[in-house]
């Protein structure tokens, strides 16, 4: 799966904006896997007093898992995407094989504290990132 | 990309035994030849799978195992030499260099048998990557001395990571040929 990064350090709000080719700020990469979006949920269930069960959905949310390899890594581009986790605006978008075009740019947010890079066979030669982001203002 | 069809291979395959292997530190050059014909050496990919099936090289692994028919390790000075080496490297994390020689001896290597019978004229040197090279190659060995067939020997890991994929085999730094005139 292609998909392009990229971040803003302002309110710039990107979301659902179409797919700037030309944008600063912004790296394409063909990611060692991406797990197809996820859907998830938070819900509030449980039973009253009287007897009566209670199931009520607060929020869906999409998640986007993927994981950035070694090879396609090298120190500007792990520097960029250090960059982009700690940015307060995240932006990304996903290239659509079956109609060959990008789409618009989605807004996400980690709910990682840490940088996730790991390190194939512990050699520090050969980085890999694991991103899991969640879709901003995803609605259904 | 030039089509590479392997027919006519009657003679032009070479016999190329390993003749042995040299370590360069800083207190000078340890070489060691003749090793035993079991000697091995090997360059293995590590990989990753991706989401649709494909399998990715990120780097190459370079082993090798080499067997000396050695024994005479008290009166010598190579186990002391080894451990000197092997101390550089815990210092620096991998040896200044390390070669591995193939075929007719290298032009320096003055003590190198000088007629090998049934080789060729082509020898190779493998180089296991030097302290110059930035990021790609760590070469480092360990030893073990063990007891077999009536008698000890030197068994001689080395071992290399290359992190770049060889694009270039024929280029590349760490296989180098040389026709036998050359040297």
């Amino acid at each position: 799966m292609r998909l392009a990064l990229t971040y803003s350090l302002t309110n710039e709000n990107l979301n659902g904006n179409p797919f700037d080719p030309n944008r600063s700020n912004q790296l394409l990469f063909q990611c060692l896997r991406f797990i197809p979006p996820q859907q998830a949920a938070e819900i509030s269930q449980g039973r009253l007093l009287n007897g009566r069960a209670f199931w009520n959905l607060l929020w869906r949310k999409k998640i986007y898992n993927f994981i950035i390899s070694s090879y396609e890594l090298d120190s500007a581009k792990l520097s960029f995407l250090f960059d982009f986790f700690f940015a307060p605006r995240k932006f990304i978008a996903l290239f659509d094989q079956a109609t060959q075009s990008w789409g618009n740019y989605i807004e996400v947010v980690s709910t990682q504290t840490d940088f996730p890079i790991s390190y194939i066979e512990d050699l520090i030669l050969l980085p890999e990132v694991n991103f899991i982001f969640e879709e901003v203002l995803w609605q259904n | 990309m030039a089509e590479l069809i392997l027919n006519s291979l009657t003679n032009k395959v070479f016999r190329l035994p390993v003749i042995g292997c040299r370590i360069n530190s800083n207190d000078g050059p340890l070489i060691l030849y003749h090793p035993e014909s079991e000697s091995n050496c090997k360059f293995t990919p590590i990989t990753r799978s991706s989401d649709i099936g494909s399998i990715l090289t990120l780097a190459y692994k370079i082993e090798a195992n080499l067997y000396f028919p050695f024994n005479r390790f008290r009166n010598t000075n190579l186990l002391d030499k080894l451990e000197s080496i092997r101390n550089e490297i815990l210092a620096n994390g991998k040896a200044a260099q390390i070669l591995l020689f193939f075929g007719p001896k290298p032009l320096w290597a003055e003590q190198a048998p000088t007629n090998l019978i049934n080789t060729d004229i082509i020898s190779t040197t493998i180089d296991f990557g030097t302290n110059n090279y930035q990021n790609f190659a760590q070469p480092s060995f360990s030893y073990e001395i063990e007891y077999i067939e009536f008698r000890l020997r030197l068994v001689l890991h080395l071992f290399a990571i290359i992190r770049q994929p060889l694009f270039s085999w024929a280029n590349s730094p760490f296989i180098y040929e040389k026709i036998q005139g050359d040297l």
